[in-house]
């Protein structure tokens, strides 16, 4: 319980708190130096636009990003799942890994892949004839990168939850089915899909929180760019609180943020508890 | 067994001795008053090179019995290590700052006052730097910090490229630059003139001073001079007509269109002359370094990095004479052999101009100038390199791009 709230609660109050006064650098070694402003940053950010671009960006990365890391860790899940061979094994194994590569490395080596001159991925389509793609230094194809990247991230982990999830389906579902005649896509419609509806929103809410704060990707990718782009919420509030010491302004924006991720998770357990009533 | 421990005990007391009298007799050379210097020191040296801090503080260890502690602090890690050792008074006793950061460690209290310690020091004396380092050592009338690595912009250019298209000169001013850009991007396909990048700060910067203009005027800031549209229009010029590649080009990219010729002039610093050699050792001999073609004059980027001593410093003493060793003649030639850093000390960076390539370095910075020592640059240059990713690539006009960059100045 102090655990709880030293580590998690604290941090919270003292954004709050510091949320409400023109806190920078020098107010943080002197603090006779901090004025409360009351609700000037909350007001200063509503009227920012680079921070309604940036909340549009999180709503664009949230809406992509969370539908395909479900399609996607679910298909990765039924192919590696359809048998347990040694091959199987290595698939799993191979989907995973991202997960588990430091995501530093990771946007380093995508950068290069992504070079529009140098890289790989220009390369190989220079060869069926595709001109140069500007993967990162045009704002709308920025984007798509950036979510190419953390769906390609975020599908490993995912996938484990649907694997152990499509393993306790009992098989006497399937083999009843499919007595009955059903045919493959029948039995996944009618059979997986409803027994998989829990860690299907299981994935949806873990994945919302963690897109909605979307940060390490854009910002050793693009830094938010170009044209703030790819500028997230969270990559926002860094930029404010820790590259120009604003630490009042960032602390705002990011209680704003942490309203928005409650809120977000509020309505999704609303729905499912909604939806498991009927 | 009982033998062995009293030779090590006896060496070690030898050693101690041997060192304790290295320190007596040397600390009376490097602090005027004689007293004795304390240590040990902790120093914060940016990037890669702690090895070589290694080497150079083992001297000062050896002349004084001081020793120091050497902590490399990755650049992008700069503002947070510094912002922490700040809060929470911890911290190195001396620290590398970069001239464009020199302002926001002394508002922020980080940096002690030397106004009355460099007195003491010849080697931190202002007439030993160049004009433009010399200018960043003060901060709100008080000295804070001392040069000691000097940096600058030039033009790099492929000879043999800009020969080819008929050129035996580089461009000495702002005319021929887009001549020779514009017949270099003629040979072909996937062929540019110039490596410009669509959101650099210090480009502005460099074309403003090259047009007889400044962003600085009696401590204000401002971007309405005729200069500054110039600096931007002629940058977007190059953009507009395809003379440079619409990106955020890496040193990595501008290495790598220099070596396939598809970039054969941008302008960099002497860092890239150590990088060009290590990564494009065959084209040695086909590129050399220009000073910035002239609008109204040649006036570059004055850059590098300064030394200051940490307002909670335990060991100002030891601190100061470890600054002073650093700026002495031949320890700032022993660091730019083995870094290839250009000594800030203006005697020093003179013994090494046999080079032809330093020779240009020094000729620019004699009329080179810093960015504005003001607490705030790090969020204007963000509004700068904003302002200029609008223009070049966000396609706004330059007037809207000059004036959203105004407003949003003011109200830093």
């Amino acid at each position: 319980m102090v655990i709880l709230v030293v580590f998690s609660v604290l941090p919270i109050v003292v954004a709050l708190v510091a949320s409400f006064t023109d806190l920078d650098l020098r107010g943080l070694r002197d603090w006779s130096l901090i004025e409360f402003i009351g609700l000037d940053n909350y007001d200063r950010l509503l009227g920012d636009p680079r921070f309604r671009a940036a909340a549009g960006n999180t709503v664009i990365f949230v809406l992509d990003g969370v539908p395909l890391i479900v399609v996607c860790s679910l298909a990765a899940a039924l192919m590696v799942n359809y048998g347990s061979s040694r091959l199987f094994r290595v698939y799993r194994a191979f989907f995973f890994l991202p997960a588990i590569t430091n995501i530093v490395a990771v946007a380093f080596i995508w950068g290069f892949l992504y070079n529009t001159d140098s890289g790989l991925i220009n390369l190989i389509l220079s060869w069926g004839g595709v001109a140069p793609v500007p993967w990162l230094d045009q704002p709308v194809m920025a984007k798509v990168s950036v979510i190419i990247v953390a769906v390609w991230q975020g599908c490993g982990y995912n996938m484990l939850i649907f694997v152990a999830a499509l393993q306790g389906i009992p098989r006497e579902f399937y083999e009843a089915a499919q007595v009955d005649g059903a045919n493959a896509w029948r039995r996944f419609f009618s059979i997986t899909l409803p027994q998989l509806r829990f860690a299907t929103f299981f994935v949806a809410v873990t994945t919302s929180i963690s897109w909605i704060q979307l940060f390490e990707t854009p910002l050793v990718l693009t830094h938010g760019g170009p044209l703030d782009s790819t500028m997230s919420m969270a990559l926002f509030i860094y930029r404010n609180g820790f590259e120009r010491n604003r630490f009042g302004y960032g602390s705002a924006a990011s209680f704003l943020l942490f309203l928005v991720v409650v809120t977000v998770t509020a309505i999704q357990f609303k729905l499912r508890r909604q939806d498991s009533n009927v | 067994m009982k033998r062995r421990t009293a030779v090590v005990v006896a060496l070690g007391a030898a050693l101690a001795l041997a060192v304790s009298g290295c320190a007596d007799g040397a600390s009376g050379d490097s602090t005027p008053s004689g007293t004795s210097l304390t240590g040990p020191i902790e120093v914060w040296v940016m990037g890669n090179k702690g090895p070589a801090m290694e080497a150079v503080a083992a001297g000062f260890s050896a002349e004084t019995g001081v020793t120091v502690l050497v902590q490399a602090i990755p650049w992008g890690d700069v503002r947070t290590k510094m912002s922490t050792a700040i809060v929470s008074g911890q911290g190195p006793d001396v620290l590398q700052v970069g001239l464009d950061r020199v302002a926001e460690w002394a508002d922020a209290g980080g940096l002690l006052d030397l106004t009355d310690r460099v007195a003491d020091y010849p080697e931190l004396q202002a007439d030993n730097f160049f004009p433009a380092s010399a200018s960043t050592m003060s901060y709100d009338g008080r000295t804070m910090t001392v040069p000691w690595i000097a940096d600058t912009r030039v033009l790099f250019y492929r000879s043999d490229l800009l020969e080819e298209v008929g050129l035996s000169q580089p461009p000495a001013d702002w005319t021929q630059w887009q001549a020779a850009a514009l017949a270099l991007s003629q040979r072909g396909e996937g062929k540019y003139g110039m490596g410009f990048n669509v959101n650099d700060v210090n480009t502005p910067l460099i074309l403003t001073w090259s047009a007889g203009g400044d962003i600085e005027a009696d401590g204000e800031l401002s971007f309405t001079s005729q200069q500054y549209r110039q600096a931007v229009e002629f940058e977007h010029s190059f953009f507009a007509d395809g003379l440079t590649p619409a990106r955020a080009l890496a040193d990595a990219d501008l290495i790598a269109g220099f070596k396939d010729g598809s970039i054969p002039m941008f302008i960099s610093g002497p860092y890239m002359t150590r990088s060009l050699a290590d990564q494009a050792p065959e084209l040695k001999g086909q590129w050399s370094v220009a000073p910035i073609p002239a609008q109204q004059s040649s006036t570059s980027l004055m850059a590098g990095s300064n030394l200051g001593v940490f307002a909670f410093s335990d060991h100002v003493d030891a601190a100061l004479a470890f600054i002073a060793y650093l700026d002495r003649r031949d320890v700032q030639l022993a660091w730019n052999s083995t870094t290839f850093d250009l000594p800030a000390a203006q005697g020093a960076l003179e013994l090494l101009i046999g080079d032809a390539n330093v020779a240009v370095y020094h000729q620019q910075m004699n009329s080179a100038k810093p960015v504005p020592i003001t607490a705030d640059w790090g969020a204007v240059a963000q509004e700068i390199t904003r302002a200029s990713e609008q223009i070049n690539l966000g396609g706004m006009t330059v007037d809207q791009a000059l004036a959203e960059l105004t407003a949003q100045v003011a109200a830093i």
